[in-house]
């Protein structure tokens, strides 16, 4: 039992740039869970991922909001760099200036899926933002991780395409946690969500739980400017 | 107020600057400067001394300038900015020659006979010899500064008399090293296989140990020919009274302090005429250096 | 199954090649011959000077350091107010033309002539700093000005006057990178002062030349140190409320007494530097025409070979001790250990060229390629110092890698495009010092140049000086257009 929770916070404050953005949360994550935080902008979102990515370093991938992707460098390589550890320099090296054909390979099929395999050798200041975002996501997905954290990771992709990503976020990672601002899909694709406002959970449970008026909460503007 | 502090600098700087040139020191003291050559250090402390004795003599302000080239002592002496120099040979003929009322009124013992050492790194297996030996053909070799007369215009002169060719084309690499300390050292560590040298600063070199004959000798002596002077401009007879000039060849000649005098270094000063450098004129103009 | 790559990286992987492949051809063809079959002794005692550096044989020390300030800080400010003037019509290509020209002549140069007009006085040292420096300021200043956001136009009544709309709107935005660059070059201002002391001036350059060409190095360590010492601690001595003290100090400070002379001055321009054929009102063109291709065919032409060959090679060492040299200094790749590249870098860019030619001429013996590894050096430590200060501003995921990974697909693949247009930009420098360095007897066009101040051939001077501009000025040219083309042309310089 005790082996299948990944995350736990037991009455944590979390403070970003010195200023406490969440105080006194706990909660605890189990493996297989997908989960949702949702919340208003500068509600800690980002800082709560930060932390759970800290627990759970070796087992996640991660998809930060910027997609901070090398823009001079080819989809490929940019995704290619989520498995930079796993050779040794000389092989990352070459792979540099001339790709190596089983990551190639292994590459083109995420590309395929993401739908950007006609610019697998594209540099990325090339690219629109969305697609910029969907290498960013394969990248995470070429990590082959068990868990998934991301922020924001769907944020510049049109709401089709999101869907469909998010699909396959899900079916290659046992576990999945997102923060989102997009509350119909936080409610239609997740198990559980966990709703930030004021420094606090205001909500943790499954998605059928969550009703209007909480959600209004949810979405209200802070009363207090610490938020 | 970073804004403001740069407008107050800004009107400091452009009413200073227009009265700060104004701002000149009448031109009633007697400057003179010496070509830089042998031993600089300390080069202003000991010529400030030859300006108190020369200041003595005359009872007039003199002041010594410091320059860096033999083409900056000859500016200032054309421009007026000095009036007596200390030249080598030939940048007292150009300076002559670009100042028509101007006259060479001592001379160094020494000067009456000077001459150039031609020298080898011992790698050459070169030696003494009574002439120039053919063998330095292709070997590389570099003069002293560009405008000196031992260091440049001499040795290039016996060079072309006897290989009939320009330095270029007999040896493998020609260079300036800059002034004769400067063509010892790099004589003697190897970068340049020969050298020209002004022979009072390889002797005076020699002497203080600074030369390890192992690595370095002279291999020919030129013959000999005339070279540093005093030079004055004629006009100071206007400015300061009508038998300056005389004054000051009398000043000079009577200098005895060794400490003065090794500031030269000579032995003594005797009296000098245009005429006695008709020879490196001469020469000068031989080589397009006039 | 072959793949083509439509990547940025791959451009800078061309031109990368291009470069290598052009810079191995000029070291192919360059004389780069190691003559030295002693350099041990050398070498030692040099070491030894700047392990026991000796300041007390060094007369006037203090009235040196003054001078050197002096003659920076008024130089700096004067070509800071005239190339805020020029900045405002750099569009106009007049100016554009006019500010490149008297850029692409180094202030040593400008020296060289002011001391015909001027003698060693305070205005040479100051004109020969200021000139240059309104070149390189017009052209910089308008640069940073054109990336201002604020259009003055839209937000003032249309009534107000095109200056004062100008000083609130691109001005006030851009005064603090105005002021960051002046702040900069204050720094090269010091060295520029330091290096008119070796044509004569009363700097500290003046007695670093005589401590190292009289083999006195205990003494030219000491200087060194002290020059290091002084450009370190800038930003401890320099504050914006002393600025107008400074200058008056300065302007107080300075030699002005060598009287200005009218009639020398108009003797330079009116009969010195008109060409020798023409002089005296005897127009005769067809030897002007003798004498031009003769300078053109002895001095010019291999002036301008050597001083390509030179810098090309210099440009490729550049780059190459640039990229081996910035990781060290980067707290991103090595942490703390950055302090050590950081104090290498500093003694690399804040040592004149000039000197360290001389240095490793000692060592090496005459050929280019003491010139050449001196400009490296110099030049390669500020673009390691510029790479290594980005590379810290580059934002990385959490889950970033480390150590050579890191280096070799993070951090260096966002680093190219300003490593290539400081590259560039140093490429300009590189040939400006080139020609400098041909006084210490490198045939670049600066040796001939050299040679006939030093014959007094002012004429001839002017023609190599003009050459050397045209070839700085085209360079330039094409520089600014591969720039654009590569999409770089928008990067701050320093």
């Amino acid at each position: 039992m005790i082996n299948d929770v990944l995350f736990a916070l037991n009455n944590k404050s979390i403070a970003f740039k010195k200023r406490q953005v969440l105080s006194n949360i706990s909660l605890k994550i189990r493996r297989g869970e997908t989960v949702a935080i949702i919340g208003i902008s500068g509600c800690g979102k980002s800082s709560l991922l930060k932390v759970l990515l800290e627990q759970q370093r070796e087992q996640c991938s991660l998809c930060p909001q910027q997609p901070m992707l090398v823009e001079s460098l080819s989809v490929y390589h940019n995704i290619y760099m989520g498995q930079l550890q796993q050779h040794n320099f000389f092989y990352n090296l070459i792979n540099l200036m001339r790709p190596f054909s089983k990551p190639t390979a292994e590459i083109r099929q995420l590309t395929q899926l993401i739908g950007l395999e006609s610019q697998l050798f594209t540099s990325v200041d090339q690219l629109s933002g969305g697609q910029q975002q969907r290498t960013s996501i394969a990248r995470a997905l070429y990590q082959g991780q068990s868990i998934f954290l991301g922020d924001e990771p769907l944020s510049s992709v049109d709401p089709i395409q999101a869907i469909a990503m998010l699909n396959i976020i899900k079916a290659r990672h046992e576990t999945v946690v997102i923060a989102l601002h997009n509350k119909e899909m936080a409610l239609g694709e997740f198990d559980r969500i966990i709703a930030l406002s004021n420094s606090s959970i205001i909500f943790d449970g499954p998605a059928n739980e969550l009703n209007d008026e909480l959600m209004a909460n949810v979405y209200q503007q802070p009363d207090k400017s610490h938020c | 107020m970073k804004f403001t502090s740069c407008f107050v600098a800004l009107l400091i700087l452009l009413t200073t600057l227009s009265t700060g040139v104004n701002a000149q020191t009448p031109p009633n003291v007697f400057t003179f400067t010496a070509i830089p050559d042998e031993d600089e250090s300390r080069l202003r402390s000991r010529f400030d001394k030859v300006a108190t004795y020369l200041s003595e003599q005359l009872g007039t302000p003199v002041k010594y300038v410091p320059v860096k080239s033999y083409s900056a002592a000859i500016t200032a002496f054309r421009n007026n900015q000095v009036q007596l120099a200390w030249f080598g040979g030939l940048s007292g003929v150009k300076a002559r020659h670009l100042v028509p009322d101007s006259t060479a009124i001592a001379q160094g013992y020494e000067d009456q006979f000077f001459k150039t050492y031609f020298i080898a790194h011992h790698s050459t297996q070169l030696s003494l010899g009574d002439s120039l030996t053919s063998n330095i053909a292709g070997l590389t070799f570099t003069f002293g500064a560009k405008g000196s007369t031992s260091g440049r215009l001499m040795p290039e002169h016996y060079l072309r008399q006897q290989f009939n060719q320009s330095p270029r084309e007999i040896f493998k690499r020609v260079g300036f090293s800059g002034n004769h300390s400067q063509t010892i050292a790099q004589v003697q560590s190897g970068a340049w296989q020969l050298g020209a040298v002004n022979y009072k600063v390889w002797e005076s070199e020699l002497a203080s140990g600074k030369i390890d004959p192992n690595k370095v000798n002279v291999i020919w002596s030129t013959p000999t020919y005339p070279d540093y002077q005093w030079t004055i401009r004629n006009d100071v007879n206007h400015h300061f009274g009508s038998d300056f000039v005389k004054r000051v060849q009398v000043a000079l000649l009577a200098m005895n302090n060794p400490a003065l005098l090794a500031s030269f270094p000579r032995k003594k000063f005797v009296s000098a005429t245009n005429d006695d450098y008709a020879p490196i004129k001469k020469v000068a103009k031989a080589i397009k250096l006039l | 199954m072959k793949s083509v790559m439509r990547t940025t990286a791959a451009n800078y992987r061309k031109i990368t090649l291009a470069l290598a492949f052009i810079g191995l051809m000029a070291f192919a063809l360059a004389d780069i011959e190691i003559s030295h079959h002693d350099p041990y002794t050398a070498l030692q005692n040099m070491l030894h000077g700047l392990i026991h550096p000796d300041l007390s044989g060094t007369e006037y020390l203090l009235s040196a350091l003054a001078n050197t300030i002096s003659f920076a800080l008024l130089g700096l400010s004067i070509g800071a107010i005239a190339g805020l003037i020029l900045s405002h019509y750099h569009h106009r290509s007049l100016v554009a033309h006019f500010c490149a020209f008297i850029r692409s002549i180094h202030e040593l140069f400008w020296a060289l002539i002011f001391l015909q007009m001027f003698g060693l006085s305070a205005i040479t040292g100051i004109a020969a700093i200021a000139i240059p420096y309104s070149g390189i300021f017009g052209r910089v200043f308008s640069d940073i000005l054109s990336r201002a956001t604020i259009e003055p136009r839209l937000i003032m009544v249309p009534s107000t006057s095109k200056l004062s709309g100008w000083l609130y709107g691109p001005l006030a935005q851009c005064w603090p990178q105005i002021l960051r660059y002046t702040r900069y070059r204050f720094e090269c201002a010091l060295r520029s002062a330091t290096v008119l002391g070796f044509i004569g001036l009363p700097t500290l350059g003046y007695y670093l030349e005589t401590a190292f060409s009289q083999g006195d190095y205990q003494q030219a360590g000491g200087l060194l140190l002290l020059s290091f010492a002084l450009i370190a601690s800038i930003k401890w001595w320099l504050k914006g409320w002393l600025i107008p003290v400074y200058l008056l100090a300065a302007l107080w400070y300075l030699p002005w007494q060598t009287p200005l002379q009218w009639q020398y001055l108009w003797r330079f321009v009116s009969q010195d530097i008109v060409p020798q054929p023409i002089r005296n009102a005897q127009f005769d063109l067809e030897q002007l025409g003798i004498w031009l291709s003769e300078i053109t065919t002895q001095q010019i032409l291999p002036g301008i070979w050597a001083t390509l060959l030179l810098s090309v090679a210099a440009l490729l060492l550049t780059a190459l001790l640039a990229l081996s040299l910035w990781p060290f200094a980067s707290k991103t790749l090595v942490g703390h250990g950055q302090i050590v590249g950081h104090g290498l870098l500093i003694v690399l860019r804040t040592t004149p060229e000039f000197v360290i030619t001389f240095i490793i001429m000692l060592l090496l013996g005459p050929s280019m390629l003491p010139a050449i590894l001196a400009l490296a050096l110099h030049n390669g430590g500020i673009i390691a110092y510029l790479l290594a200060r980005n590379s810290e501003q580059i934002k990385l995921r959490d889950d970033k890698t480390s150590g050579l990974n890191l280096w070799s697909y993070q951090l260096q693949p966002q680093l190219y495009p300003s490593f290539i247009a400081w590259l560039f930009y140093r490429f300009e420098v590189i040939l400006r010092e080139s020609a400098i360095l041909g006084m210490l007897g490198v045939t670049t066009l600066g040796f001939y140049i050299d040679s006939a101040f030093e014959a007094l051939y002012f004429d001839v001077a002017l023609v190599l000086i003009l050459a050397t501009a045209a070839i700085n000025m085209s360079i330039n040219y094409c520089s600014m257009r591969l720039r654009k083309s590569l999409n770089v042309d928008k990067l701050e310089l320093l």
